[in-house]
């Protein structure tokens, strides 16, 4: 274990490998000491987990209607969180929904951050009418309100999980690109973009090789920043009824069948309820301690 | 035969519908594995017409001859195989999330250069640094070691003319010698020819064969190292110049401390 980590706090790394490793590691360090951070990683860590091991640690099938058994309230034996309007329980549909919920943000987070960085460290790179054009663009999808404009595109394509993804990550994008194009600006006219360029360097692995480490950070916190937001519109799209389509356990569109009966039976509303915040409150937390960590303005670097 | 000639540069940049000439009407020949030092104080021009020769500033009028062949617009992968710059601030002009093997193999790649490690290593040894600073981050080094990276890095290629733009000014007194004494020996050893551009005469004595003064853009004078050193210039504002950094040219190579 100290081998270990003196090999990682080598000053003098011997090989590419132990050099990021040792990076990565310095990061970790920084991370671990800011306590809402870890909270906000345990948090996300369990989402994960449980989304892994969705099928044995529920207790029952999240599909498996009981008439017999329907509204049972929280406490009930063998339904801990009680079981909604056509007696399924709502502990299994929760934990079969975090694999839904894991689906829709790993989506997105893999679609929007590209295409947003990708815009805007073009647009910022290259400036002149290729900027211009290419913030104009950004400008009309930032003028609709997100969900406005989700719904707008889940209309168009029907309702189900890939499009809701799809319509999502067409409306997260043009904030990365907004970022990109920001931190590209302030890097392009540095000198070491400069002396890249004389030594012959084309503009695309400038921008790949030289931008795009540099817009990184603040990239990853608005990802992360942003998954709450997305657990959200996902959720939105799925109370409407035009994202997941029942009977699948969607968050949302728990939510929207218990709406029925929240003043009897509060909790086939609530329980959805408490899973996506806690979750989103998970994410804002990692979200903000990256911040800390990543932001190379924030830390005495 | 001249190696470098710039005849009648002029440079006008255009800010907020303001013509602003920063360099106007200068011409200079700078021979092989000679070196040429250009100054003035700050805004006089030198820099920019460093940055003209790479393509970087604005040239709207003259010609910049490399080898008595005029330079293409943009310049391309075959002026870099000739020419580098040295930048002023070596906190800026290292990517500060590579490292020194990345910075330093990144123009092999481009060039599809083969015997990277080799190079890289051998690279580090030429500017006096050790090679277990290799997979360093350019935040790990002293502005020191990171000029010396950077000289590193404008050797790579193994270009004939090296540009420098204020190389030392950023450092302490002590480190600026060392860089400058590496600078000479590298330019000995390879037989680079030197463009460099500083404000301050003593660095100028102590690197070039020939300076050109500067002031607003233009050409006040242009003075052998001799008659530099025996105080015969011809102009007032040279002269003014000159006692500004007497003191500390009267020795040899510039003192440890100020």
């Amino acid at each position: 274990m100290t081998a270990l980590r003196s090999w990682l706090s080598d000053p003098n790394p011997a090989s590419r490998r132990q050099a990021r490793l040792g990076q990565a590691w310095l990061a970790w360090q920084r991370i671990r000491r800011n306590r809402l951070a870890m909270a906000g990683l345990v948090i996300v860590g369990i989402l994960l987990v449980v989304a892994a091991l969705a099928p044995w640690i529920a207790p029952h099938d999240p599909l498996t209607q009981d008439l017999s058994r329907r509204l049972l309230p929280p406490g009930t034996p063998g339904n801990l969180l009680g079981t909604d309007d056509f007696g399924r329980d709502i502990l299994s549909r929760i934990i079969h929904g975090a694999r839904i919920t894991l689906y829709i943000i790993a989506l997105v987070a893999v679609t929007a951050p590209v295409l947003g960085l990708l815009i805007g460290t073009v647009a910022g790179y290259f400036g002149g009418w290729i900027d211009a054009t290419l913030m104009r663009l950004t400008d009309i999808f930032l003028a609709f309100p997100r969900l406005i404009l989700a719904l707008a595109l889940v209309a168009v394509l029907g309702p189900g999980i890939e499009n809701a993804v799809l319509a999502i990550a067409l409306t997260a994008w043009p904030p990365y690109a907004r970022v990109a194009r920001a931190e590209t600006l302030t890097v392009r006219s540095s000198d070491y973009i400069a002396a890249i360029r004389l030594q012959g360097a084309s503009a695309p692995r400038i921008i790949a090789g030289h931008v795009v480490p540099m817009c990184l950070p603040s990239v990853i916190i608005r990802v992360t920043l942003d998954m709450a937001g997305v657990i959200l519109i996902a959720a939105g799209l799925g109370f409407l009824g035009l994202g997941v389509l029942p009977p699948a356990p969607e968050w949302g569109l728990m939510i929207s069948t218990g709406r029925k009966y929240l003043f009897e039976q509060w909790w086939v509303a609530t329980m959805p309820g408490l899973a996506i915040f806690i979750v989103s409150l998970g994410f804002n937390l990692l979200g903000d301690g990256l911040r800390d960590v990543l932001d190379p303005r924030s830390s005495s670097r | 035969m001249s190696l470098i000639e710039v005849d009648n540069l002029t440079v006008t940049f255009r800010a907020k519908g303001r013509d602003v000439r920063a360099v106007d009407s200068v011409s200079l020949t700078v021979g092989a594995r000679e070196s040429y030092g250009l100054v003035g104080e700050s805004g006089s021009g030198k820099s920019t017409i460093l940055r003209a020769i790479c393509g970087m500033a604005p040239v709207t009028g003259g010609t910049i001859r490399i080898g008595g062949e005029v330079l293409p617009t943009p310049r391309g992968r075959a002026f870099s195989t000739r020419v580098q710059m040295v930048f002023q601030d070596p906190y800026a002009s290292l990517h500060p999330r590579h490292t020194i093997d990345r910075t330093l193999s990144e123009p092999l790649a481009i060039h599809g250069l083969p015997g990277r490690d080799t190079r890289v290593v051998q690279a580090l040894t030429d500017v006096g640094l050790p090679p277990a600073f290799r997979f360093r981050y350019p935040h790990q080094l002293s502005g020191g070691q990171r000029q010396r990276v950077a000289i590193a890095r404008a050797l790579m290629l193994k270009p004939q003319i090296l540009l420098l733009d204020e190389p030392t000014s950023a450092l302490d007194a002590s480190v600026q010698a060392e860089v400058l004494n590496l600078l000479n020996r590298l330019r000995a050893e390879q037989g680079l020819t030197f463009l460099m551009v500083s404000h301050d005469l003593a660095v100028i004595d102590h690197m070039c064969d020939r300076i050109m003064v500067l002031q607003h853009g233009r050409t006040v004078e242009e003075i052998a190292r001799d008659d530099l050193a025996n105080a015969r210039m011809t102009t007032p504002y040279a002269r003014s110049l000159f006692d500004a950094s007497a003191d500390r040219m009267l020795s040899t190579t510039p003192e440890p401390s100020r």
